[in-house]
């Protein structure tokens, strides 16, 4: 293949056929990519005039009750049983926030989907240590310092989850399923219902309440002390790449449910709601941003 | 595969800009990533002279190329650029006062060649107190916090704009057990006074200067922040 030259196109020719397929064709023959070709005329940013080539599509919004010094904010409980819908973040009046896609993104072998969200959230509880209640996963004893009897303490592992949910059946956003990789934690294992960590893909988590033990000594403790976790913030980041279909994108949400606690089951890891002491868990929450965008991999 | 126009012409038909572009477009997607053996000349035709190497910008930590910016600069490792935020530069903890300020070491700035799609990513970890103090004009000690958010652009814009992205962390006292930790002879701090925080901002910009950058409104009269990190991806394409 050598030099591929065609005159200038001039205004007021006319526009023929054979001509304009040969300067596309030019590029279909063995071994065009050369040095006259390619080398010699150096690609740089003037001669790409397209966007949203790599960067296909991007968004964002503000989630939640957007109140940021917290002199309002949403206050939801834990849940027990199954199936419980998770709670869906909104704002201060109840209505869901949701990322918008309009009318969709088309996810693709050629491109990978990345979100990233945040929330400011305060967890608590009512009542006195209800993690000390019959059956609670979270508890645990230790021995006490004095030498006899037993100190009972949280595990400082119990947890409100959160997760993606997306729309991609319409731009009515009212097919949320949750994204892939993804479940709802409504899944029965012994006699708790959770998610396998395989599960849990697009899941973070904040403490639901703290405790902490004080004087150990040879694993024995003499006191504890809780305290609630206090206004923090919770984020999460998920991707995705399709395969060899194509999935159309028209929203995402954040949801979340609790409190969970860890849970080996038969060799496997789960995240299980702890049902004797969910209902005295609390969360409010304030206001966060959710995040997505497209771009072409290959 | 070699690169196959989608749209043969034909003479006396109308030529539309979608035939055209479609054209144009399978050809980008053939460049990008589809170019096989034997569309390229056997011999050797391109060296290393041949091909125009990124800027790389050492203070920013990041490379400038064709298709805009990646990378950013971080703490370095556990407290060795430990940062600062303080309730002395925001108004010593007054509940009425909604004052941002910057916070040293975390801000760059970038020369955009080009409009296009700007992703700032940040994170950061905090020790958040513990601030006693009793003047009766501050916020409660058991709520006393620091708020961190991005901005983009002038400093300002971290309460303006962007309040609604900033998060936050309780003043230590209340979030561990009531005194300092003692290493590994107490229960260590889990989520109360110690922070591990990440967000996002996303924006479209046009050419021009613009800065990226965190920003603090602080309660609490001493934060430290012993790690962080500030990264941007800039997409001209």
């Amino acid at each position: 293949m050598s030099r591929i030259t065609r005159p200038r196109i001039i205004d007021g020719q006319t526009v023929d056929a054979t001509d304009l397929n040969s300067r596309f064709t030019d590029y279909s023959q063995p071994a065009a990519l050369n040095a006259f070709n390619v080398r010699d005329a150096a690609v740089d940013l003037g001669h790409l005039k397209r966007t949203s080539f790599q960067l296909q599509q991007m968004d964002q919004t503000i989630i939640g009750n957007n109140d940021w010094k917290h002199s309002t904010f949403n206050t939801v409980s834990g849940q027990t049983g199954t199936p419980a819908a998770p709670h869906i973040v909104s704002d201060g009046g109840g209505t869901p926030t949701p990322l918008s896609l309009g009318s969709g993104w088309a996810l693709n072998a050629d491109n990978i989907l990345r979100v990233y969200w945040d929330l400011s959230v305060k967890p608590y509880y009512t009542g006195s240590r209800p993690w000390a209640n019959v059956g609670a996963l979270s508890n645990y004893i230790f021995p006490h310092g004095s030498g006899s009897g037993t100190h009972d303490i949280a595990t400082g592992v119990t947890c409100w989850p959160f997760w993606l949910q997306w729309d991609i059946t319409d731009a009515t956003l009212t097919n949320w399923v949750n994204v892939t990789g993804q479940s709802d934690f409504n899944n029965g294992v012994s006699t708790y219902f959770g998610n396998q960590l395989s599960q849990c893909e697009s899941t973070s988590v904040v403490n639901a309440f703290l405790e902490t033990a004080g004087g150990p000594v040879n694993g024995a403790i003499n006191t504890r002390l809780a305290v609630d976790v206090g206004w923090t913030s919770v984020s999460g980041a998920w991707h995705y790449k399709e395969g060899l279909g194509t999935t159309t994108v028209y929203g995402l949400r954040v949801v979340f449910t609790g409190v969970c606690h860890s849970l080996n089951n038969a060799g496997v890891n789960w995240l299980v709601r702890d049902d004797p002491v969910s209902p005295s868990a609390r969360l409010d929450y304030n206001g966060g941003s959710l995040s997505a965008m497209v771009v072409r991999i290959k | 595969m070699s690169y196959t126009p989608p749209t043969t012409f034909t003479n006396g038909t109308i030529l539309t800009s979608s035939a055209s572009e479609g054209n144009l477009e399978a050809l980008r997607v053939y460049l990008h990533n589809d170019v096989v053996a034997g569309d390229l000349e056997a011999s050797q035709w391109i060296e290393t002279r041949h091909i125009q190497p990124p800027e790389y910008l050492p203070f920013q930590g990041l490379q400038h190329g064709v298709s805009g910016y990646q990378g950013g600069q971080w703490a370095g490792g556990a407290e060795i650029r430990l940062t600062f935020a303080t309730k002395y530069l925001t108004g010593n903890g007054q509940p009425s006062v909604n004052s941002f300020q910057p916070i040293p070491n975390t801000a760059f700035q970038l020369d955009i060649r080009r409009s296009g799609g700007c992703l700032f990513h940040y994170w950061w970890e905090m020790e958040v107190g513990q601030d006693d103090s009793t003047a009766p004009y501050q916020v409660a000690q058991d709520t006393r916090s620091v708020f961190i958010a991005p901005y983009i652009g002038s400093v300002s814009s971290a309460y303006t704009t962007y309040r609604a992205y900033a998060q936050e962390q309780r003043n230590q006292e209340y979030g561990i057990s009531n005194s300092y930790p003692i290493g590994m002879s107490e229960t260590y701090v889990q989520g109360g006074g110690y922070g591990q925080k990440q967000g996002t901002l996303m924006m479209n910009t046009t050419n021009g200067l613009l800065t990226f950058g965190l920003a603090f409104h602080s309660q609490v009269d001493r934060v430290g922040i012993v790690n962080w990190g500030v990264n941007v991806e800039v997409f001209y394409l």
